[in-house]
């Protein structure tokens, strides 16, 4: 048996790394596999996390080396500019303003990989382009235009200005 | 349209929930893979495993008595307001700072002053949720001196005070319109 330890650190996490998988990938049954990747190697690696980060930030690294791994083997590839949304795929943990929010996700999903990335992890996840430069293995200044041009993007597709007035 | 459902990217983001449901359970696949590895790990006693066990539902079993309570009133939105300052206030990440320490003490001392304004049944319910909850605290601590360096302990003992703060909260901002209509 698993221990419970171990299950109960998974139930915490689970909803944010997953999110976090669907999110880069844009497809449900691929994250679901890119979490299933990411728990099983947390726990291979759990002996040498030294608490030196949180360890939701420990467990979002594993994630998204687990998601550009999938990506460089060709079997994810995240750009799925044109496709819809998948209603059943989303399914959000709290259910008022759905639709809203469907919205910006099948905006998300339009964006160029590289820059929907680092929107993904500093502007839903609240990484720094530090570590966003570090998960992503890109430079902090790329990080850093990276998410401007995301954010242009995005601001153009939902008909939006890019600051609140 | 949007530019009416969202003031801008920064909000539009801002309501994104962080955490997504996967449609199906992934844990008998991890654990499946895992299952082997776990039998070499650390063993921690069979008391610290029940206790983990309990704690994960006190989380809910609170929630569920003492919400609807807050959610009758127009005020326990400012009282959730109050409450999420306050655990902005307290900082998990340095559980043992003066700052930590003095938001812990103010909270449960207001939790002591409230608890005896909860119905009976609710009152039993609450305190029975933080002896589990000081329970798994003493058994992780315990488990923590044969193993004090495992990662996963320490998370699990940050889990535990964070409940307890969560518990206390919860007290509060449930009380929190019973004080308003006495004034």
């Amino acid at each position: 048996m698993v221990g419970a330890d171990f299950e109960a650190l998974y139930r915490a996490h689970v909803g944010q790394v997953y999110g976090l998988c669907l999110r880069l990938t844009g497809e449900a049954a691929l994250a679901e596999d890119c979490t299933q990747d990411c728990f099983i190697a947390a726990w291979r690696a759990l002996p040498g996390f030294e608490g030196r980060s949180q360890f939701s930030t420990w467990l979002h690294r594993i994630a998204v080396n687990t998601v550009l791994t999938r990506r460089r083997r060709g079997r994810g590839d995240a750009l799925r500019d044109a496709r819809e949304l998948d209603g059943e795929a989303l399914q959000l943990t709290d259910g008022t303003e759905a639709a809203d929010t469907i919205d910006v996700e099948r905006a998300l999903r339009r964006l160029p990989p590289g820059a929907r990335d680092v929107l993904v992890l500093v502007g839903i996840y609240g990484h720094s382009h530090e570590e966003s430069a570090a998960m992503l293995g890109i430079a902090i200044g790329t990080s850093k235009a990276q998410l401007h041009r995301a954010r242009q993007l995005l601001a153009t597709q939902l008909g939006i200005g890019l600051e609140t007035a | 349209m949007n530019s009416e459902t969202f003031g801008s990217v920064d909000e539009a983001l801002a309501r994104l929930p962080r955490a997504l449901t996967p449609a199906r359970d992934l844990w008998p696949a991890i654990a499946q893979a895992t299952g082997p590895r776990a039998t070499r790990g650390p063993r921690w006693p069979v008391a610290l495993a029940a206790s983990l066990a309990l704690l994960g539902l006190v989380a809910a079993l609170s929630y569920s008595v003492l919400r609807p309570q807050a959610a009758t009133a127009r005020l326990a939105q400012d009282a959730g307001a109050s409450r999420a300052a306050k655990q902005t206030m307290v900082s998990f990440e340095s559980p043992r700072t003066a700052a930590f320490i003095s938001a812990r003490a103010g909270l449960e001392k207001t939790y002591q002053e409230r608890l005896a304004m909860l119905a009976p049944a609710t009152r039993a319910r609450v305190q029975a949720d933080l002896e589990t909850i000081r329970k798994a605290n003493a058994d992780i601590r315990d488990a923590l001196s044969r193993d004090p360096a495992s990662p996963l302990l320490q998370q699990l003992l940050r889990s535990t005070w964070q409940q307890e703060i969560d518990l206390y909260t919860d007290v509060s901002q449930a009380t929190e319109p019973m004080l308003m209509r006495r004034t």
